[in-house]
């Protein structure tokens, strides 16, 4: 494990733990990593690291660039909004994740040079019991030295 | 009647029904619950060894499925029942709590009865 990969879970953590993210009418089943606690219930987002990059460093010790890829979704289950569609939900909840991010961060000992929404992921769903639960979100790339 | 009722279906439930309504973007919105029939008499039993956990939309959710007999008639007037929209929530009964039922399949035995698969999670 990466120490600065740590350090940036940590901080992702801080920027989407925040009330913009899991306030009312948003993900109010909290910001989770790997996967959410099993008293949890929907709507929470669940951020994950899926795709360690490339390290660059020089010839002689030290780092040029760390890269790295992560994918925060959101995880709604139809029910739970009255008035907006699951994935109009899903979608306002990663807004939040986005503004939240706002592009930058900051981590002791490192610098972030780059953080920014690469790409979507295709949605999904899956039946659990006799409800659909929908799961979008966006693959986050970071770039530290 | 009322004794051999209580008998045969010791507790009684409430079958809720979520309205649907549409969205903009073609998906359903679910906006409100309603109770369709109250104080509808049953017998709910676990079924053995028909339980599990499986991670389901990124945790690990517990599920246990339970079998709901209940009478097809309701104060003379036939029930009508949809595993789509509708859940059933068991009334609390002693030291036992209320719970909420999510239904799988319905069955008509003669007509005389609905016996009905139900899922509850913990």
């Amino acid at each position: 494990m990466s120490a600065i990969s740590e350090k940036i879970r940590v901080g992702l953590y801080s920027k989407l733990n925040v009330s913009g993210v899991t306030g009312s009418g948003k993900a109010t089943g909290g910001v989770h990593y790997h996967h959410a606690p099993n008293d949890a219930s929907t709507p929470y987002v669940v951020f994950d690291r899926v795709a360690p990059g490339t390290v660059k460093r020089p010839v002689l010790g030290g780092l040029i660039l760390e890269d790295d890829l992560w994918q925060i979704k959101a995880i709604v289950s139809e029910g739970d909004s009255t008035s907006k569609e699951p994935v109009e939900l899903a979608q306002d909840i990663l807004e939040a994740c986005e503004t939240a991010i706002n592009e930058t961060l900051t981590v002791s000992g490192n610098t972030v040079e780059y953080i920014k929404r690469d790409s979507d992921i295709p949605g999904f769903k899956e039946l659990v019991n006799d409800r659909w639960i929908y799961h979008e979100g966006f693959n986050l790339r970071t770039q530290t030295s | 009647m009322g004794t051999a009722l209580a008998v045969a279906f010791p507790d009684t439930l409430t079958v809720q029904t979520l309205t649907e309504t549409s969205g903009t973007g073609g998906m359903k919105i679910k906006s409100s619950t309603a109770n369709t029939y109250t104080s509808v008499p049953c017998c709910v039993e676990y079924i053995q060894k028909f339980g599990w956990r499986k991670d389901q939309g990124e945790k690990n959710l517990s599920t246990q499925k339970y079998t709901v007999t209940m009478p097809t008639h309701l104060n003379g007037t036939r029930m009508t029942l949809n595993p789509a929209t509708q859940r059933l929530v068991v009334a609390a009964r002693g030291d036992e709590p209320a719970m909420t039922l999510r239904i799988d399949t319905i069955s008509s035995d003669m007509g005389v009865v609905f016996v009905i698969n139900a899922s509850k999670e913990n």
